[in-house]
């Protein structure tokens, strides 16, 4: 087979010498290609790309945040996004699993970085998450007629619905409609309305899906200790930051033995893509995860590749995606911001402490077995006790 | 692998790809020539196109699809978007859609099948990306 030379490699290489790193390494413990690594991989963070054309808009975002915090847009007006998604535990809930029974809650944390939603990216923007919520069974359990009464039914809501995306046509249509509950109750009155009153529902829908959005991309980690690192390093100024002998150990292997950097890259430290880490269900067979969730993500009528999409231009991901056997068992990788706080952790919460999951890693003891859809490329890291530790501080840092 | 082995192959997600021709490639079973442009500029980050040209026989040419896969070895899986090929004359094809989105070994393959007898020719290489 023919192979490639890796010119690039050379190139950064070089690039990391010229620059006058080989100081760097003295003074911190990284050798010169792990500060090249280092600042290849985690440069500092880029401003999100707007989900639609609301983002960053001041009124958007107040309206986001009031029905954030608020639980009138779900059937029972029992329960918000903050019932999961909670500022005081770094937008998490601190259970293995959420209301909905099945995954753990992810941190919000520069949630905008990502391309795709859920676990298992069955939704393909932020606001089309917020979609699934309103109407999931196990979460808001409100469909979208529901959803658009509520909001022409509060005067202010309204009022401040129509500050952002003007006149809510069809009012008098929609606040008709008959009243039907969940998704599951409503498909015999949907079907039932004339196709103009759908459209605006379904606007009236997304356009609150993405006042969701406009507030959420708001939530952007406060620097950590690891970005100042970065930003030190990038300065020619490791001494800026102060880190212990264990930190910096667990930072190489982070990068090194640990292999976590395959997966946990860039300034949110994640690929934001799917993998099967051999993490065993909480019961049951093997879930589909992301097997699931692109074919879910397809069939999407508010995915990227429709008219509710302000940025055509963005859809790449949708446009190439396609379900395939390998997809089976895998479950997005998460961020590590704030990954200390962010416990219990897996797809399922099936990791109480961060002890558990390099455990995990390490010996992949009562694991799935691995080669079938797996990366077959885990294979027990054998840390040693202080290697252990060393990794748990590094990820502290983050 | 290797820790600095690895560590060379991170290094080359961000670094300025070096200028190169199209990369010229054989069958395995020696009927085809292939010319394939932008394999210069393939990282594992970004979205690719690639432009595919194969030397054949007219009359082979015009009877003649192209497969794109790409798979990771030592991993154990493809790439987790599938690439879309169009013909754009007889015997030369875009593929766009193309992204390896983890760092790593991948070896890239191009099938040419010929319509009419169903042969199958092979043709690969290998990246690092």
């Amino acid at each position: 087979m023919m192979h490639l030379p890796m010119p690039r490699v050379v190139a950064a290489l070089c690039v990391a010498l010229v620059a006058g790193y080989a100081q760097a390494e003295q003074s911190v413990g990284f050798s010169q290609p792990e500060v090249a690594l280092l600042l290849a991989n985690f440069a500092p963070q880029a401003a999100p790309r707007p989900s639609s054309k609301v983002s960053g808009v001041r009124a958007a975002i107040d309206l986001g945040e009031q029905l954030f915090f608020s639980p009138v847009l779900s059937r029972h007006r029992d329960m918000s996004c903050a019932t999961c998604h909670q500022p005081d535990a770094h937008w998490t809930d601190g259970k293995p699993v959420a209301e909905d029974g099945q995954r753990n809650t992810p941190t919000l944390w520069n949630v905008a970085n990502q391309r795709w939603f859920f676990w298992d990216g069955r939704a393909d923007s932020l606001w089309s998450q917020s979609l699934h919520v309103m109407e999931g069974e196990a979460e808001f359990d409100l469909f979208r007629t529901g959803v658009a009464q509520r909001i022409l039914s509060d005067p202010q809501l309204k009022a401040r619905y129509e500050g952002v995306f003007g006149a809510i046509p069809r009012p008098d249509s929609i606040l008709a409609i008959a009243a039907c509950g969940g998704p599951a109750d409503c498909q015999e009155v949907w079907a039932q309305l004339e196709p103009g009153v759908q459209q605006a529902v379904n606007h009236l829908f997304v356009n609150v899906g993405k006042s969701y959005a406009a507030y959420v991309e708001t939530l952007r980690a406060p620097p950590s200790r690891f970005d100042q690192l970065i930003e030190s390093l990038a300065q020619g100024q490791p001494r800026k930051v102060s880190l212990s002998d264990s930190e910096r150990r667990g930072i190489k292997l982070f990068i090194g033995k640990g292999r976590c950097l395959l997966c946990h890259h860039g300034p949110d430290l994640t690929d934001g893509e799917f993998h099967d880490v051999r993490v065993k269900p909480r019961a049951g067979p093997v879930e589909k995860g992301r097997h699931a969730g692109a074919a879910s993500v397809l069939a999407s009528e508010f995915n990227m590749l429709t008219d509710f999409n302000d940025f055509p231009e963005h859809a790449q991901h949708t446009a190439y995606l396609s379900p395939q056997p390998d997809d089976w068992g895998k479950f997005k990788t998460p961020t590590l911001r704030r990954v200390a706080f962010t416990a219990p952790y897996m797809h399922a919460g099936q990791y109480e402490t961060l002890e558990d999951v390099v455990k995990h890693y390490s010996t992949f003891r009562d694991a799935l077995p691995p080669g079938h859809h797996g990366e077959m490329l885990l294979a027990p890291l054998n840390l040693s006790e202080q290697e252990a530790e060393d990794l748990i501080q590094a990820l502290k840092l983050f | 692998m290797k820790f600095d082995v690895m560590m060379l192959m991170l290094l080359a997600l961000v670094a300025p790809a070096a200028s190169a021709g199209p990369l010229k490639l054989e069958s395995n079973g020696g009927l085809y020539t292939l010319s394939v442009e932008g394999v210069d500029q393939l990282d594992a980050r970004e979205f690719h196109a690639l432009q595919i040209t194969v030397n054949c026989r007219p009359r082979r040419c015009e009877r003649l699809d192209l497969r794109f896969t790409a798979r990771m070895p030592d991993h154990g899986h493809g790439q987790n978007y599938a690439p879309k090929v169009s013909q754009q004359a007889p015997g030369r094809f875009r593929v766009e859609g193309v992204r390896f989105h983890m760092p790593g070994y991948w070896e890239v393959y191009l099938d040419l099948v010929d319509r009419e007898s169903a042969m199958l020719e092979r043709t690969q290489f290998s990246l690092e990306l």
